[in-house]
Formats: structure tokens, C-alpha cells, sequence
């Protein structure tokens, strides 16, 4: 009988209930992972990447999960790891670990870049090369980002790791993270992939306001089609350029490009239909519980949180703005041609920023479709927000 | 003494200023993006005179041959029925455009004018078909 009483006394010990009382911080991790749920699942908040990272959340902070260890990957406290002690992971990690590394050596973001770039069509780019300098732009944000979170004290890495929430790119942001500041991963995905998520409440009040009526209803000339030679060729000479300036970009444009390069080649359709929907669904899926496990009490519910939520709505205003205002300035120098509305897209986040562009044209005027238009400036900005981490990497890494 | 210490300088790289990253960065982004701009821009047009010469040489051959036959037929045009000016509203036209309007209306109407609109009245350029097209792409979004 005590054998038994014994034996239920230890269970109920090493239960998560003993865990939550001796540690009720958990409790609210819990509740904000439920919460992220609720945005993603009945609000529609991004939920390919926030539904997964919500129950990472909510799976890793259950007292004795054990599904991930980060002190085996970051340290603990002052103890800041260089690199990540392999053989503890190896023997005693859990599925959040085994996830994480993919995260952790800088897989999963390429190989999403791969599948996104088996869904990108740069035809709207090739016929107007300008919308490039638009998506140069609006990594506006990016910069000005960093330059608020090195004001409210963040290091150099971390303060770059919170500004790529401008750029407005959830793989982009969580390659730069995962570098130059792991431990604030889990805030900067959240942040991110929530902003995303907002962009077509948060880009029109700022366009509106940057932007006359009369510039708003520009109509533009319609785009020259570009032949398939020319999209063969496009992302070739773009990863050989870019890669050879700036070879800490070599990897994310490197992919984006072999994923367009396989669909504009039409030879490869096998493998381009898998690299645009199975991987990209597999990678997608432990990207998202990873990220999401690597968030806990200690190193979500504090002030740095706030303050990257602060800074990545100001890096998506800062960066529609940078958008908006160059978009401006070649309105001004092809006197009239350009509609300054599709600055705003340059902000990476693709084809939302592109149809809130159109929404916004078309309310001034009906018969404007800037949609293609758009499209330039919004796959530019994928471009510009991988330089843009490159240099940051160069920088700081 | 001279070179004893520049191997510990440069061990300990001091961290750039905010405002260098900041300048730099955006500088940076700008001229890698516009030598690209540059690039497809001139891929662009050796594209374009690809295609003018092959337009060129697929148009040469084809003005000879309607030339010599025209002074064959130049007695009979006076003879041949008139056919309208292009884009004149003809009978037919209206009584299409009556059919066509009464089967998406399905109800009482009455076409009151038809004009043509020239091509330089549409900002887009697009001929009418395509910016239907364009229009019913676009609608859900």
C-alpha cells in the first residue's frame, strides 16, 4: 500500500503541476502562447509560421517537457556559449533541439528562400529595373530600426537582429537572429510574422499621409513583357553579382534565385513543384515549432520584449515611408509616370504589401490597377532585405 | 616597435559607430541595387534590338508581295462595295452590343449611344478586352 502511495507521490512530483507552482511564469507563457493561437487560427494572423510557433511556446513551457534545452545552444546567464556544446544536444536533447539545429546552422532559411523563389515571378521587375531602387528604399526601415534599438541599449548584433524586422521577411529576420543574437529569436519571430501580418492595417495611413490625391490616382504605362530568355537569365546574373559583392548574401539570394531559376527554366518541374510545396511545408513546419520552443519566461516576458514589438511597428513605418518617399522622388524625375503608392511594396512582404498598394490606388481611382506594378518593388524588396542582411552580418558577425 | 603592435589592433577590431553602419548600410544597399538596375536595364534593350531585327527581317519579305499585285486589281475598287471607316458604329455592331447587354441584363433598357473610344482617350493603353481582363484578375483583391 505505501509502495503505491509511493509510487503515485513521486509521479505527481515530477508532474508539470509541480513545475508550474514552483515556477508560475509558465503560466503566463501558456496563456500568451494561447493567445498567439487564437490571433493566428481566428484572426488569420500569418498562420503557416504563427500557429507553430505558438504551440512551440505553449510545448516548451511545460515544465518537464524537456523538448528543448537552449542552455546547450546559447549558455546560461553570463555564460555566453560561442558555439553550441553539440555532444550535450547529441545525448540529451530533446525534439525542440534536434528542430532547433536546423535553425541554428542556417538551414531552414535558405531552404525556405528556395521554395518562396519557386513562387516569385521577377517578369514585373525585368520590364521596370527601377522598381529595384524602390525595394533598395524601403530597407529604410531596417537601418533607422537599428538605430532606435541601439539608442534604447541593445548590442550592435542584437540591435541588427531587431532591425531585419524591417525588411519585413520572416526567414530573412530568423537567418540574421539565429547569428548575431539567438537568444532574442523567439521575441523577433513573434514580433515579425505578427507585423506581417498587419501590414494592410499598418502601410496605408502612412501612404496616405505621405502622398497627394493627385499622385495617388497616377495610372502607369503599361509593362513591356519580358521573354523568357530574359527570365532565365535574370536570377543567374543576379546571384553571380550580388554573391560576388556582398558573399554574406551569397546564400539566402543564392536559393531564392535557384528556386525562380527552376521554375522560369521549365525543366526541372518535379523537383521545383517539391522545393515549392513539400519542402517548403516540411521546413515551414520545423522552422515554426523550433522558433517557437526557443521562447521562455526569462527571455520573453521582459522589457526587451516591449521593446522589440515597439521598434518592428516602427520598422514597418519607417520602411513603407523610406518606400513611399522614393517612390515620390521618381514621380517627380519621370514627371508623373511613377505612382509614388508602389514605394510602399518595396517592404518585403510578399505579394501583401503589392495588393495593399492596389487597394489603396484603386480607392482613389477605380480603373487603376497597380498590382504588377507592385509586384516590382514588393520581390525587389526580397532582394534588397537579403543585401541588407549580408551587410549586417558582415558587419557583425 | 613599429610593427610589434599592429597584429594586437588588429585582433581587436573596434565596432563601427552607429551612424557608419547606418550611412554605410544604406549606401551600400543602393549601389549593389542600382549596378543591378543597370544590368537588366541594358539586358533589356540588347533584348529589344534582338527582337527589332527579327521583327526587321520577317517584315521584308512580306511588303514585296502585296506590292505587285496591287496594280492588278486597281480597276475594280471603285467597283468593290464600300466597307465602313475601322471603328465606325455599324448596324451590326449595335445590334451585338443590344444582344449582348440584354443577356447580362436580363430586364427592361434602353441604349440611348455607342461611341467608340480612341485608343489615346485610355491612359493604360490597353486595348478594351485586356483592361476587362486586367479588371476581372484584379476584382479579388
Amino acid at each position: 500500500m505505501s509502495a503505491i502511495w509511493q509510487t503515485l507521490l513521486s509521479i505527481i512530483q515530477n508532474s508539470g503541476f509541480t513545475g508550474l507552482a514552483q515556477e508560475p511564469l509558465y503560466i503566463v507563457m501558456l496563456v500568451v502562447g494561447c493567445l498567439l493561437l487564437y490571433l493566428a487560427i481566428v484572426r488569420g494572423f500569418e498562420p503557416l509560421l504563427l500557429l507553430p510557433i505558438a504551440f512551440g511556446m505553449i510545448l516548451a513551457n511545460l515544465p518537464g517537457s524537456n523538448i528543448i534545452h537552449m542552455q546547450y545552444f546559447i549558455g546560461v546567464g553570463d555564460e555566453v556559449l560561442l558555439h553550441p556544446s553539440w555532444i550535450d544536444i547529441l545525448n540529451n536533447g530533446g525534439l525542440g533541439d534536434m528542430l532547433y539545429m536546423g535553425v541554428k546552422l542556417g538551414i531552414y532559411p535558405p531552404l525556405i528562400f528556395l521554395g518562396i523563389g519557386t513562387m516569385t515571378d521577377f517578369g514585373p521587375l525585368i520590364s521596370n529595373p527601377k522598381s529595384l531602387l524602390l525595394g533598395a528604399a524601403a530597407q529604410l526601415g531596417i537601418f533607422t530600426t537599428f538605430l532606435g534599438a541601439k539608442w534604447l541599449g541593445f548590442t550592435g548584433q542584437e540591435a541588427s537582429s531587431i532591425g531585419i524586422i524591417g525588411g519585413a521577411d520572416g526567414p530573412t529576420a530568423i537567418f540574421v537572429t539565429s547569428r548575431l543574437a539567438p537568444h532574442l529569436l523567439g521575441s523577433i519571430a513573434v514580433a515579425a510574422y505578427s507585423y506581417m501580418a498587419l501590414v494592410p492595417v499598418i502601410q496605408p495611413p502612412i501612404m496616405k499621409a505621405l502622398t497627394t490625391k493627385k499622385e495617388r490616382c497616377i495610372v502607369m504605362s503599361q509593362l513591356r513583357t519580358v521573354s523568357k530568355t530574359e527570365k532565365v537569365i535574370f536570377p543567374i546574373l543576379c546571384t553571380i553579382i550580388v554573391s560576388l559583392i556582398l558573399p554574406d548574401s551569397a546564400v539566402l539570394v543564392g536559393m531564392l534565385m535557384l528556386g525562380n531559376l527552376m521554375k522560369e527554366s521549365g525543366v526541372v518541374d518535379r523537383i521545383q513543384k517539391t522545393a515549392g510545396n513539400e519542402l517548403m511545408n516540411i521546413i515551414t513546419i520545423f522552422l515554426g515549432v523550433s522558433v517557437g520552443c526557443t521562447t521562455s519566461a526569462n527571455t520573453f516576458l521582459t522589457l526587451e520584449t516591449v521593446e522589440i514589438i515597439v521598434l518592428g511597428l516602427i520598422a514597418f513605418g519607417f520602411g513603407t515611408a523610406g518606400g513611399v518617399l522614393f517612390g515620390k522622388l521618381m514621380c517627380w524625375a519621370t514627371h508623373g509616370k511613377v505612382n509614388p503608392l508602389i514605394g510602399s511594396a518595396g517592404v518585403s512582404a510578399v505579394p501583401m504589401a503589392a495588393r495593399v498598394s492596389q487597394k489603396v490606388g484603386q480607392a482613389e481611382n477605380p480603373q487603376n490597377f497597380l498590382l504588377m506594378h507592385a509586384m516590382g518593388p514588393n520581390v525587389a524588396g526580397v532582394i534588397g532585405s537579403a543585401v541588407a542582411a549580408g551587410i549586417l552580418i558582415n558587419i557583425f558577425g | 616597435m613599429g610593427t610589434s603592435f599592429i597584429p594586437a589592433l588588429l585582433a581587436i577590431e573596434p565596432e563601427p559607430s552607429d551612424l557608419t553602419v547606418v550611412i554605410t548600410g544604406l549606401l551600400l544597399v543602393f549601389l549593389i541595387l542600382i549596378l543591378l538596375t543597370l544590368i537588366i536595364t541594358l539586358q533589356g534593350k540588347f533584348f529589344d534590338s534582338l527582337e527589332a531585327k527579327k521583327k526587321q527581317t520577317k517584315s521584308a519579305p512580306a511588303p514585296s508581295a502585296p506590292a505587285p499585285a496591287k496594280p492588278v486589281n486597281g480597276g475594280n475598287v471603285s467597283a468593290a462595295a464600300v466597307l465602313p471607316a475601322p471603328g465606325a458604329v455599324t448596324p451590326e455592331i449595335v445590334a451585338v452590343i443590344a444582344a449582348a447587354v440584354a443577356s447580362m441584363e436580363q430586364g427592361a433598357f434602353t441604349i440611348r449611344s455607342i461611341k467608340p473610344v480612341s485608343r489615346a482617350a485610355q491612359a493604360s493603353g490597353r486595348k478594351a478586352w485586356g483592361q476587362a481582363g486586367v479588371q476581372s484578375n484584379t476584382a479579388p483583391f
